[in-house]
């Protein structure tokens, strides 16, 4: 690699890093979803444990997840703010990216300025870019690492040297989150391909592929045995609400689901797919298209929300598109027009950053979905004026702020594992917010064993609701704001409930 | 490739595999009687103990006196019940003896079928650290019988002693129809490999067909009841997966590799995986039929295994990593069995269900069907629906109205509901409480029994709490 390309590559890194944080800094809040990573961080820093045992999610429960992510955010925190820790360290993390994306090109390419704009739109890709900005997402520490793995899997086969990077990618994937199942499924799926094309044999590739297929089986089974307990083969789907997976499918349309992924890589990708199948034999491309198609599969069975799925295939045909891009850029050197295969380079330098621009405004626009200062007084009141063992119903996206702020029992948030009979429990907490009697509303209210309602400003954005239909002051009564508003327009309210069903006070 | 050995002098080895399976049965069975002398493992366990004693008490094989039901016969209730020892110790006995037998009986029928030396040792080792042996050979069910009969009755054919085979296989179908079936399918495919030994399964078929029909005329056996299947087998297929009566993942997964393998050895035997395919999909519906299927199984997850330590790796401790992670895969399927297996044996239970004999001989309990075969024995009382009721016709009238009662709020529909079908208590256990029927304290009828005057709750502990409808 030359000194300008290496200059190059620290250089999209850092603006990758410039960019996520620029946005991430403009609220002093995270997203809804970035909280729930913050309780199990600030649960670490004060007792050095994580969050097993939840005593505020679903009003108490047990929970399974893997902590080394939690661990390795909370390590940060005694630098800075848990807040501040959820935004930056997971920024970096994320913008990791450029560099196995980078390096897998340079595996298939040879060719290190169409490595490096393959690595610039993995960076920059919708999907992943948006999603994994201001949230303290996993996936900002899984999709590098998944992709790194993939990179030193083929590094492998040609250098037996990497062997131990390999395995040392492979276990911190595995401990680290499920997806490393998909990098599994993926390379069995490649296996299957070389024999199918077949490709010179190489011993060490299903070597590999056991170890990594028996070490994702047996530590998920172990870390994820209640849950599989619980959910069967549901587990799979970690137990998400219907309407929620439903929700995910139908939100994005065909053209949204085509701007997450971004459309250069899409016609790149699949161009390298297809000379691939009908062209050079490339071990690079079939380990890639095997992701992909693993992706797909698994997306097609809707395993996992879509935006998940759309991330992950997003960067896989972002590291496929260099293949293409070269393979262009080659013909373009033999033809008579001088200087064409650069111009090509340029043109699509030039519509990938058109293409970033308007995408930087709309994570911008999305970055601002955290909650608004007045729901977080709202939060801040609960925490002092009810009691400890209380629990306040909001929308389940807003559960674990809540919990965050006010230290309050939510009746339901984003950790769905263990969860029984939750497609009732999601239809129940929306419907409650649209109940026009009494009666009905205490029937769900008193089941859950819920003290308080709060009607936030998310929840006006979302429902339109400015009050609760059945509140009346003997039964439900407005507690929060104290006295009337005189501010315009809406202002978050929180409601107590008084009565118990059947059992008159 | 030539094979390293493994394991050592084979008959040591077979002897201490012998050992180890007798104290691991035998242990499992101490355990469950200092938990509570009348704590047994299985909920099946139960239902056949009751059908044994009434035969000893009464000479009735075909119906079940105590639920008021057809039943099928079945060779098994003799079995204890002319034995000199009472049920209650056959019941912890028999499974212990008859799993050893049948480790035995599986090893001699791999050395029959030329299986080699440590293919065969290591097969043994996957067959009985399977949670599907662990399961047979701790409840009492006919299933005791069943293996080691059709391992006897296979191994007969085999070694060509064809009397001696039809003998074994004509008793099968009195002890297990599903079983039958499953091992006739076993010998379609050695026959068809092996023309010498057509003429014994031809024998085998024949008279396993004759006594069936005959028991059918004679004795009351009814092979329809035999083979309902259960809804509730396909959703339990794997013990990782919370299934009891279940495949280990980890071992199917092997076996898959071995089937690879043997295929690209040339062993291409079209009819023996059609057999394996045809037997692995029957099985799904028929959940007593896994512990056949799990035999051919690791049959061929013993053949990854050896191929494994076999094959050159580059990096040799990948290879033993690997290794270390298929042992511990198959320790923890077999240590997440023998949870599920305890989860059942609890005696707070026992007592709660005890309690109910207290009850008038008439009363009709409802619980969940797991806790229905208790009832009966425990506490000698007839339940509204238990793990059976699925192989008669009422069963989905029955579901809806345990159904309209669980859920139930409207207190005049209850009383309605309850009185119509002669529903006197209502048992609920933990399970029940905790996901099983409710997830809320007070969620559909659990509110009414506790507000209700005509509920009197009249035990309760930790696991069960009875309540006694006050007509």
């Amino acid at each position: 690699m030359n000194k300008t390309t290496k200059v190059l590559l620290a250089t999209l890194f850092a603006l990758s890093i410039a960019i996520r944080l620029f946005i991430a800094l403009q609220t002093s809040h995270l997203e809804y979803e970035g909280y729930s990573t913050a309780r199990q961080i600030e649960s670490i820093r004060e007792t050095g444990l994580p969050l097993y045992s939840d005593e505020l999610s679903y009003g108490g429960r047990e929970r399974v997840f893997s902590p080394v992510y939690y661990y390795f955010l909370a390590a940060f925190t005694f630098l800075m703010p848990v807040e501040l820790a959820a935004k930056i360290i997971p920024t970096i993390l994320a913008s990791l990216i450029v560099f196995p994306i980078f390096f897998l090109s340079i595996q298939a390419t040879k060719n290190e300025k169409v490595s490096l704009l393959a690595a610039g739109f993995a960076a920059f890709i919708p999907g992943f870019f948006n999603n994994t900005i201001n949230n303290a997402s996993i996936y900002a520490a899984v999709i590098p690492l998944f992709f790194l793995t993939a990179h030193y899997f083929l590094l492998t086969n040609k250098d037996p040297k990497h062997v131990y990077k390999l395995i040392t990618c492979i276990v911190i994937l595995t401990v680290l989150h499920p997806t490393s199942l998909i990098l599994a499924l993926s390379l069995l799926i490649y296996i299957a391909f070389l024999k199918l094309k077949r490709f010179r044999e190489s011993s060490r590739e299903p070597e590999i592929v056991l170890f990594f297929l028996f070490l994702v089986f047996w530590l998920n089974t172990v870390l994820y045995k209640r849950a599989l307990g619980a959910h069967g083969a549901g587990a799979l789907w970690q137990n998400v609400p219907a309407r929620i997976m439903e929700e995910s499918y139908t939100q994005i349309t065909f053209l949204g689901s085509i701007y997450s992924i971004g459309l250069l890589p899409i016609i790149f990708g699949l161009g390298a797919v297809y000379i691939s199948f009908f062209g050079k034999k490339r071990k690079h491309v079939t380990l890639m298209t095997s992701i992909g198609l693993t992706i797909f599969l698994l997306l097609w069975f809707r395993v996992f929300e879509l935006i998940i799925g759309l991330m992950l295939l997003g960067v896989t045909l972002a590291a496929l598109s260099a293949y293409f891009m070269n393979h262009i850029y080659e013909y373009l050197q033999t033809v008579k027009a001088r200087q064409a295969h650069n111009i090509f380079l340029i043109a699509v330098l030039i519509i990938g950053v058109l293409g970033v621009i308007p995408n930087v405004f709309v994570a911008s626009a999305q970055a601002g979905q955290v909650p608004s200062e007045n729901d977080v007084a709202l939060y801040y009141w609960l925490a002092s004026n009810t009691e400890k063992s209380s629990t306040v119903l909001v929308l389940p996206r807003e559960g674990s702020a809540m919990s965050y702020f006010s230290n309050r029992k939510n009746v339901m948030d984003d950790d769905y594992l263990l969860v029984p009979n939750i497609n009732k429990r999601h239809s129940d907490i929306l419907s409650i917010y649209n109940e026009r009697f009494v009666t009905s509303a205490l029937q769900k209210l008193n089941y859950y064993n819920i003290q308080y309602i709060a009607l936030t400003e998310y929840n006006h954005e979302k429902s339109n609701a400015s009050s609760l239909m059945f509140f009346d002051d003997n039964c439900i009564k407005q507690i929060y704001p104290e006295g009337q508003s005189n501010t315009e327009g809406f202002t978050p309210k929180a409601f107590e409930v008084r009565c118990v069903l059947g059992v008159p006070e | 490739m030539k094979s390293k050995n493994l394991l050592g002098k084979e008959q040591n080895v077979v002897l201490m595999l012998l050992g180890i399976i007798l104290l691991v049965l035998g242990g499992l069975q101490f355990i469950s009687y200092s938990v509570h002398e009348k704590a047994f493992m299985g909920y099946e366990t139960y239902y056949y103990m009751r059908l044994s004693e009434q035969y000893q008490e009464t000479g009735v094989t075909n119906y079940d006196l105590l639920q008021d039901r057809k039943t099928s016969f079945n060779l098994f209730y003799l079995m204890p019940g002319t034995s000199l020892i009472p049920v209650r110790a056959a019941a912890r006995l028999i499974p212990v003896l008859m799993g050893v037998l049948s480790a035995f009986l599986f090893y001699s029928l791999l050395k029959t079928l030329k299986h080699m030396k440590d293919e065969r040792l290591i097969a043994t080792i996957i067959f009985v650290a399977n949670p599907l042996f662990l399961y047979v050979f701790t409840s009492f069910t006919p299933l005791l019988l069943a293996v080691p009969l059709g391992l006897a009755g296979i191994n007969c054919i085999f070694r060509k002693k064809i009397w001696w085979a039809a003998l074994l296989l004509a008793a099968l179908p009195l002890l297990s129809i599903t079983s039958t079936i499953i091992f006739l399918l076993a010998a379609l495919p050695a026959s068809l490999l092996d023309k010498d030994k057509k003429f014994s399964v031809i024998i085998a078929f024949l008279a396993a067909l004759l006594s069936g029909i005959a028991s059918w005329i004679f004795l009351g056996f009814n092979p329809l009841l035999e083979l309902i299947p259960s809804t509730e087998a396909l959703s339990a297929v794997f013990v990782e997966l919370g299934g009891i009566k279940a495949y280990s993942l980890i071992v199917i997964g092997l076996a898959v590799m071995g089937i690879l393998i043997s295929w690209q050895r040339n062993a291409r035997s079209v009819a023996t995986f059609l057999f394996i395919a045809t037997s692995f999909t029957f099985s799904l519906f028929f959940a007593e039929t896994r512990i056949f299927v799990a035999m051919i199984i690791s049959v061929y997850a013993g053949i990854a295994i050896i191929n494994i330590i076999n094959r050159e790796w580059n990096v040799e401790q990948v290879k033993n990593v690997t290794l270390l992670l298929i042992l511990c895969s198959i320790v923890f399927s077999f240590v997440v069995s023998i949870n599920s297996a305890f989860s059942q044996v609890n005696a707070e239970k026992i007592n709660g269900i005890i309690y109910l004999s207290t009850s008038n001989p008439e009363d009709v309990m409802l619980s969940a069907e797991e806790n229905g075969f208790m009832i009966g024995y425990l506490a000698g009382r007839k339940s509204f629906v238990d793990g059976i009721s699925y192989k008669h016709s009422s069963y989905e009238e029955k579901k809806e109205v345990a159904r309209t009662i669980y859920y139930s709020r409207d207190l005049a529909v209850l009383k309605e509901t309850l009185e119509d079908n002669k529903i006197n208590y209502v048992l609920i256990d933990y399970w029940m409480r905790h996901g099983g029927v409710w997830t809320g304290s007070d969620e559909g009828v659990l509110f009414l029994f506790k507000h209700a005057d005509e509920f009197v709750r009249i035990f309760s502990n930790a696991e069960v709490i009875i309540y006694r409808y006050v007509d």
